[in-house]
């Protein structure tokens, strides 16, 4: 047995993300992680979304899964395999329930619209622990389709999930429309102090 | 070097001794050469941001079938 050819094409190499994926982490430690860790996760997110957007790419499956913790538990975006770029789409292009507003327009097209509602819920999941709703559906939350069901029949009536803190009116802010570019979050943010300059490890300002 | 998932996109490889994870294309299925080559052509776009996992593009060529 014996290798037949070679491609002419090179593999993509990503450095390991030593703190594993936001999501499992905050399932593992929600109880010590401190709110200015997650103000700072929130913000870089947004950071970094608004600058896909400038470059023109739409992520297009935002959620905890996607952002990965670097040894200094700074937050990386990954997973652009199914993203946008100059609108051209790859794969579904549909984020999970939670993560999309299944009642707005045509929910199977993802816009910077989507982009902000799914951060929206990144943010809440990086401060609740959980999903939008998860509590009230935790026995359902295992069954994909009673959790879209019962996500897409709460936005329907309006019923945003409570969040506490500085970072509710964002969030509701990402879910109801409130802001027309990832920009405009991180600015809310900024206005609120919520963004700071050292924002990441590796730098002293963010680059956009 | 060990395998950490594959979908029917490309295969993941992991070393956690050089503290890297490799992503190649899993060229029996052309659709998904292509998706990788979306993704490549992204990161390309996104260049070094704090933010984005950094990346980068292997030196080597890998191997894309097998003859027994």
């Amino acid at each position: 047995m014996g290798v037949a050819n070679e491609s002419p094409m090179d593999g993509l190499v990503f450095e390991e993300a030593l703190g594993g994926n936001l999501q499992k982490y905050i399932l593992a430690h929600h109880g010590n992680i401190l709110p200015i860790q997650r103000h700072r996760w929130c913000a870089q997110a947004a950071q970094t979304l608004a600058y896909c957007h400038k470059r023109g790419v739409l992520h297009c499956d935002l959620r905890p899964e996607n952002f990965l913790l670097d040894e200094h538990l700074d937050l990386l975006m990954c997973d652009f395999g199914g993203s946008s770029l100059e609108g051209h789409f790859e794969g579904l292009g549909l984020p999970d329930y939670g993560f999309f507003d299944p009642t707005c327009g045509d929910p199977f097209t993802v816009t910077a619209g989507t982009e902000i509602f799914g951060l929206g819920s990144v943010m809440f999941f990086i401060m609740a622990g959980a999903l939008p709703y998860e509590s009230q559906f935790a026995q359902k939350a295992n069954d994909v389709q009673d959790y879209a069901i019962a996500f897409a029949q709460k936005l329907r009536q309006h019923k945003w999930a409570e969040v506490e803190g500085p970072m509710a009116s964002i969030i509701q802010g990402c879910w109801t429309r409130e802001f027309a570019s990832v920009e405009e979050v991180v600015l809310a943010m900024a206005r609120r102090r919520l963004v700071l300059h050292e924002s990441y490890h590796c730098l002293d300002s963010v680059p956009t | 070097m060990v395998g950490v998932g594959s979908t029917s996109q490309v295969v993941k490889l992991s070393s956690p001794s050089l503290g890297i994870v490799i992503k190649l294309p899993f060229h029996a299925l052309a659709p998904d050469l292509i998706k990788f080559e979306h993704e490549a052509q992204v990161l390309r776009r996104l260049d070094r941001h704090p933010g984005i996992v950094k990346w980068g593009f292997s030196s080597h060529s890998f191997p894309t079938s097998v003859d027994s």
